[in-house]
């Protein structure tokens, strides 16, 4: 069934277009249905995951060889993961519908934003380690295609191509790690790691597979240095920014670490490497967050900033585990209220800008109350949910690694965000109505619904949490932990002291309303931050990267890969001996050092020295003919030493060929040009160095090749068999027609593939329209 | 001698290199011959050389008496002289085409692909 | 002799096609010169039956035959459809307006002779025992490419490509030739098995390894592999993209499989990691080189040809991780069998590999075929089948989960990890993140960016958009099927040297 629940909606994806069509302006609420049945199923299941209960249907079997199937498991992580993607899901559907109303690939939009959705759902509810990866890549390929709808825009191309090359390298490091961590354990089933008691702290492959998981998932969640991703998939229609970049596709690296930590967590490297890029992250863009002005990218940093918090917490272990679930909900809620609200307010005054707004109030009201509610939460006034997540956030703190790092990063962090909550809840509402926000008008009921349900679950969630926040945090962080749920929220309730919680948020709200009022000069003062940042974070260090790397190409490419057949063969020659002499250069000195114990016959010597001295004169004579004849002495040299050492029958056969080819030769030769020098001495020397080189190589191997004593002495067999078997008293002939005639058919055949081959390249010379070029005439 | 027949074959081997890495073309056709020479003297060496009776069975005897030179090699050698052969005659009118398309000799105007 | 016979079935089969091939081809009633691609077809069924049916070899692998001649005979069969007006093009035209037919001016015989005799030499080099066969099977599989090359265009790139390919070729079987012969040198023998049981009782010694490596220099120009890799984009980008198409399949496959012969002579050891050290120095230097240089340069070109040339060197690259990791121990599982992983990987990139260049030969524009990347801008807005066709090959080219090539590379990786060459692995992760911009680039060419006029209409031959769809379908179908593959590959990887004692003759193991 929890399969299903993937697939169906892989199948509505797919019919979407279709139900667009059919339902015209009630579409978005028609296929909203799916995905909140769905959600209503799964909370079905809040009561007994929250008694510890997980549940684990039967997988489907896909490629078994190599251990891959679609296995599901329902713990309270995924639970909770499970009810963000499908409620806020149904929510961003119909959100969508009011949006988008009547943009003509609306269809479209719909298919892909289901198909994330069910994507995503796939990710968080999968056992399989490789499963898990196909899900997660499939949630990057979605996202591109949802940040790239508006692609006859080139801002949203780029930005669409710049999320899925970062997240898409990240996939590729959380491959190799998942892998990695599959050959680890044994299993890539990731319930069998967690039965089987499986940590992976002191394997040899630990820090390889720690590094490779966390470069996905910091890809993912947009940790620093790769959180520039973030800010430029703003381009993205609101729904889009409300639903992926805020409660679910950037929390996929968040859910992956939390979903690892039993496995992968506890130790050191553990501990700091998340502290400290979560650490890092959470102050860093809180701090760009309250210095941005356009809505939907103060969204984006603090989103950014708050992924920072959840990792951090995940990194200080121990009751930070509950504290970060708890802070994943929290922000799930407000975001996505304040994504909406952002949506609808640029869709109604098609103004980005917040600083050119303001006096919404009056003429949207209920938005505005979504987002009052909303940005209280990020703030974390009491007593909405966001001060709840703040409230079990503060107690294990102080006692990490990083402790007293991280206590003032959380309270810049406070500082910052209540900055943010002021400019997109409190800056475009409040004061008299300008021109820009005449102009809009309060938005429908499809605008409406999402920011309403979810601000006010935020503040039903903290004012009784009992009702669905604690179960579900609960048993999400017995889920990471391990632990019974009951006993997991409550060590980390224990170590709060509330005065000090009180105290330290009240200040930090002040000093965010000081900060707030000091705007303009906070972003003059800080404005090197616009041309630090770019410098600081990917895209410049990729594109140093890639222009290296295209640099190193392009030098390659004019270097060796210039067309030129000389140059193709020179640098394999090189290649060659470079590879030969490096990895048998100890094996090879031998070679030379070897006294030849056998006098050579003079005979020998003189037909030796006569295929030398041909072979080189073929290569410098510069008459055609003349090197012709000198090819044609090597080849009768070469015979007569085949005739020398009992070959006769080689040597017929070598006599015959090299008639046959003097004469192509002569006649080729009739239709083409006079040799010409087209190279220089120096060039000419170097060649010269090349082959002889090549020619030593190939000699001292041929050299080690006669020293050494071959094993069985050979061809006994056919001396042996000649007569009896095959009734032949010449061997060689015994062995080409008898033996080994397989072989000899194949030569045939090679043979008549030749002479097909130029019959057909004569024949198209024959209608070639070119006339041909007049030859240099016989030497 | 087997010294001398390895010079011989890296010699073989040089010139017809040489030849290859020259720009006019004809030449790479010599080239090619040169690099067959040697790999046929370089089969011959590997198996060993001995000087003597080529393996011929008398008549009246069931196999060979007496030291004679190894059958195989031979047969092999056959085999690449007959395959260097259709290669070199597919060479010549690939070449002579080329020659007839580029309306020169000069391979580095081969290079209508290059970017 | 009759008995082995049995192994090569298939051949026989292929090479009666041929036979007739050559006769309807050039028959003067243009009816019966239609029929010459569906004979082919006919053959090319056939042969895979036989390849099914086919009896364990003598071979290292003894069960290969039916898996490497079965994806010969498949492969075939997609690329058939592909070749369709490559050549006679202007003499069909002239037939057509009513011109005599002059048998002599066609080439469409030879061409589709050439195109079964390269397969032919290719499910050869599967059943071949002996380095001489493996010496003739590697040139009746590459002679016959090179012609194809320089018939399949009248234009002069293709003259030249033709005159590259052959030369570079010529020069890399004359220098794995000289390697087998060291082979031979070094052991008295040109049977593999017993080469290979030679080197397990006595070790490879100088010669031995000499032969060793230099053969499989010699093999790296099939395969495209650093240093001998030059010629591919010139000539990828020279010949017509169907013969394109076969190029980076056919002569991959040879080489592979002749790789796979020359290691595993040298032996895997026991457990699987006892490659001699500088045999697996080798694999692995070209290896990583090769990703890298294939990767790195197809990041410049806008030719989409060249980049898939480039790109092709970068998947040898890959498959080289595979062949290092070798067949692992006894009983391993998938997990360790590189073999396998290679076996299946060559299968997965012939068919998405295929889906690009037959995507482009789909695509005309005065009977010149679409090459640039700007040709096939918005091709999902203009010609959706052909656009869908390329966006799937090429994700799953770029290893997008779930498609093919991303089980394929699961399979490389892991066998990879589990045979200890982290190193590799990692940098084959790097390279898949190269490789990644590059295709998305085509991705979101054809499917991002508006379309463009640009002229480039389908070609009239429906048979090259169906041999697109197909490719584009087999990557989804096979995806599927993979399983079933897998474990297919598998068995066909058995690695089975005898024991020194009780190896074959190199005279009655010659005796085939």
């Amino acid at each position: 069934m929890v399969l299903t629940s993937v697939f169906s909606l892989f199948l509505l994806a797919l019919v979407a277009p279709l139900v667009t069509r059919v339902a015209g302006r009630y579409a978005g609420w028609v296929l909203a249905t799916v995905p909140a049945g769905w959600a209503v199923w799964y909370a079905g299941f809040i009561a007994r995951v929250g008694e510890g209960e997980v549940i684990t249907p039967a997988s489907l079997v896909w490629v078994d060889s190599l251990g891959v199937a679609l296995s599901t498991r329902v713990d309270g992580l995924s639970l909770m993961f499970a009810l963000l993607v499908t409620g806020v899901g149904a929510l961003v559907v119909a959100y969508a519908g009011g949006y988008l109303a009547g943009h003509h690939h609306l269809g479209r939009f719909y298919g892909y934003l289901i198909a994330f959705m069910a994507s995503m759902l796939g990710l968080v509810v999968s056992d399989n380690l490789i499963a898990i990866f196909i899900f997660w890549e499939l949630t990057s390929v979605t996202s591109f295609l949802l940040i790239g709808f508006g692609h006859d825009r080139a801002a949203a191309r780029t930005a669409a191509l710049q999320a899925m090359i970062v997240t898409g390298l990240g996939g590729l490091a959380l491959l190799a790690g998942l892998l990695l961590m599959g050959v680890a354990a044994g299993t890539y089933e990731f319930s069998e790691m967690l039965e089987g008691g499986i940590t992976l702290g002191d394997h040899p492959l630990y820090i390889g597979i720690l590094v490779l998981v966390c470069l996905g998932a910091f890809t993912k969640s947009a940790q620093f240095p790769f959180h520039f991703w973030l800010p430029g998939a703003m381009e993205a229609p609101a729904p889009v920014s409300a639903y992926l970049h805020s409660s679910t596709m950037v929390k996929a690296g968040v859910f992956l670490l939390a979903k690892f930590s039993p496995v992968l967590g506890g130790t050191e490297e553990w501990a700091w490497t998340l502290q400290i890029v979560g650490g890092v992250t959470m102050v860093y863009a809180a701090f760009l967050a309250a210095r941005a002005v356009y809505f939907k990218r103060i969204l984006a940093f603090t989103t950014v900033s708050s992924l920072g918090a959840m990792v951090m917490l995940l990194g200080v272990g121990g009751p930070g585990e509950a504290a970060a679930m708890g802070f994943l909900l929290a922000h799930a809620m407000y975001k996505g209220t304040l994504f909406m609200v952002a949506g609808s307010v640029e869709h109604q005054t098609h103004t980005k800008n917040v600083e050119q707004l303001s006096g919404l109030m009056r003429i949207m009201p209920v938005t505005f109350a979504a987002a009052a509610l909303g940005a209280a939460s990020m703030a974390g006034v009491a007593p909405f949910f966001g001060f709840t997540a703040k409230y079990l956030m503060k107690g294990p703190i102080p006692e990490a690694a990083a402790g007293s790092f991280l206590v003032i990063g959380v309270m810049a962090m406070g500082i910052f965000m209540t900055t943010a909550a002021l400019l997109v809840a409190y800056k475009p509402f409040v004061g008299k109505p300008n021109e820009a926000a005449s102009a809009g008008s309060e938005a429908g009921p499809a605008l409406l619904l999402g920011p309403v349900v979810l601000s006010v679950a935020g503040l039903i969630g903290g004012l009784m949490p009992g009702l669905f926040v604690q179960p579900l945090v609960a048993s999400a962080t017995a889920a990471v932990t391990g632990d019974a749920p009951e006993k997991a929220l409550s060590s980390s309730i224990g170590m709060i002291n509330m005065g000090t919680l009180l105290s330290t948020s009240t200040l930090a709200i002040v000093l965010g309303v000081v900060f707030y009022a000091v705007r303009d000069m906070l972003r003059r003062t800080t404005g090197l931050m616009d041309r630090l940042d770019p410098m600081l974070s990917g895209p410049v260090v990729f594109q140093r990267v890639l222009s290296g790397t295209l640099w190193f190409g392009r030098l390659q490419t004019r270097l060796l890969q210039n067309g030129s057949l000389n140059t193709y063969i020179r640098t394999t020659i090189i290649g060659f001996i470079a590879l030969v002499l490096g990895l048998g250069a100890n094996r090879l000195k031998n070679a030379f050092l070897w006294q030849d114990a056998e006098r050579p016959s003079l005979l020998g010597m003189i037909l030796v020295v006569l295929l030398i001295v041909s072979g080189v004169a073929a290569t410098v004579f510069r008459y055609r003919l003349a090197a012709v004849a000198a090819l044609g002495m090597a080849g009768v040299a070469s015979a007569l030493i085949f005739v020398f050492y009992g070959a006769p029958d080689v040597a017929m056969t070598q006599f015959a060929i090299e008639t046959l080819t003097v004469l192509i030769f002569v006649l080729v030769f009739y239709h083409l040009p006079q040799f010409t020098s087209f190279t220089g001495r120096m060039q000419k020397f170097s060649d010269w160095v090349v082959s002889l080189a090549f020619g030593a190589v190939m000699a001292g191997m041929v050299m080690l090749a006669v020293q050494t004593d071959m094993a069985p002495k050979i061809s006994g067999y056919f001396s042996e068999n000649a007569v009896p078997l095959a009734y032949g008293r010449n061997i060689i002939n015994v062995i080409l027609v008898d033996f080994r005639a397989a072989d000899t058919f194949g030569e045939i055949v090679v043979l008549g593939i030749a002479g097909v081959g130029v019959a057909a390249l004569l024949s198209v010379s024959g209608r070639s329209q070119n006339p041909t070029k007049p030859d240099g005439g016989v030497a | 001698m087997h010294l001398l027949m390895a010079i011989t074959v890296g010699m073989m081997y040089a010139t017809g290199l040489y030849m290859m890495l020259r720009r006019s073309i004809v030449k790479l056709l010599i080239g090619l011959v040169l690099l067959s020479h040697g790999s046929n003297l370089l089969i011959f060496t590997a198996a060993g050389l001995s000087e003597g009776n080529p393996p011929l069975i008398r008549p009246g005897e069931d196999g060979m008496v007496g030291p004679h030179t190894d059958p195989l090699p031979g047969a092999l050698i056959l085999t690449a002289i007959v395959i260097s052969f259709a290669i070199l005659a597919f060479a010549c009118v690939l070449v002579k085409r080329g020659y007839e398309e580029v309306g020169t000799d000069d391979q580095n105007a081969m290079n209508t692909t290059d970017q | 002799m009759i008995e082995k016979l049995a192994i090569v079935w298939p051949e026989i089969i292929l090479f009666a096609t041929t036979c007739v091939v050559m006769l309807t081809g050039q028959w003067p009633v243009c009816a019966v010169r239609r029929m010459t691609p569906w004979l082919a077809a006919v053959g090319l069924i056939a042969a895979i039956g036989a390849a099914m049916a086919s009896p364990p070899s003598d071979g290292l692998y003894p069960d290969l035959v039916p898996y490497a001649k079965s994806l010969v005979g498949i492969m075939g069969l997609m690329i058939l459809p592909l070749l369709a007006g490559t050549v006679d093009r202007e003499l069909e035209a002239g037939v057509a307006r009513g011109e005599r037919f002059e048998p002599l001016r066609s080439n469409g015989a030879e061409f589709y002779a050439f195109f079964l005799f390269s397969l032919t030499g290719l499910m050869l080099v599967a059943s071949s025992d002996t380095l001489i066969w493996l010496f003739l099977a590697l040139e009746l599989t590459s002679l016959p490419t090179y012609m194809m090359v320089t018939l399949s265009s009248r234009s002069t790139r293709a003259h030249e490509a033709g005159v590259k390919y052959f030369f570079l070729g010529a020069l890399g079987a004359a220098i794995f030739l000289y390697g087998f012969t060291l082979l031979y040198g070094a052991t008295g023998s040109v049977n593999i098995p017993t080469i290979a049981a030679h080197f397990a009782e006595h070790g490879l010694g100088p010669i031995g390894l000499a032969g060793v490596l230099i053969s499989l220099i010699g093999l790296f120009f099939k395969i495209a592999a650093v240093p001998m890799h030059f010629y591919t984009p010139d000539v990828y980008q020279g010949a017509a993209s169907p013969v394109s198409a076969m190029l980076a399949f056919v002569p991959k496959m040879a080489g592979f499989m002749a790789i796979f012969m020359i290691v595993g002579s040298a032996g895997w050891g026991p457990d699987g990691t006892g490659l001699p050290v500088p045999v697996e120095a080798l694999l692995w230097v070209v290896a990583a080189m090769t990703m890298t240089v294939g990767n790195v340069l197809a990041l410049l070109q806008s030719s989409v040809k060249r980049m898939m040339a480039y790109s092709s060197i970068a998947h040898s690259g890959y498959m080289l991780v595979g062949v290092i990791a070798g067949p692992g121990g006894d009983g391993a599982s998938f997990w360790r069998n590189g073999l396998a992983a290679v076996l299946f990987y060559l299968l997965c990139y012939g068919v998405m590999n295929l889906g690009v260049f037959a995507v482009l030969a789909s695509l005309e524009r005065k009977g010149q075929e679409a090459d640039d990347i700007d040709d096939i801008r918005g091709l999902v807005r203009t010609h959706p089948p052909l656009g869908w066709s390329m966006v799937i090959c090429c994700l799953a080219l770029l290893g997008f989960p779930p498609l093919l090539g991303f089980i394929g590379k699961v399979g490389l990786i892991t066998s990879g990890i589990t045979s200890g060459h982290l190193a590799l692995v990692i940098i084959l992760a790097i390279n898949s993140a190269i490789a990644a911009l590059y295709y998305l680039r085509l991705v979101a060419a054809v499917y991002l960016e508006p379309a463009s006029d640009t002229g480039f209409r389908p070609s009239r031959y429906g048979s090259r958009q169906v041999a697109a769809l197909v490719s584009a379908g087999g990557v989804l179908v096979l995806l599927l099927m993979s399983n079933r593959l897998i474990t297919a590959a598998d068995d066909a990887s058995r690695y089975a040297p005898v024991a020194p004692e009780t190896a074959p003759y190199a005279e009655a193991g010659a005796n085939n």
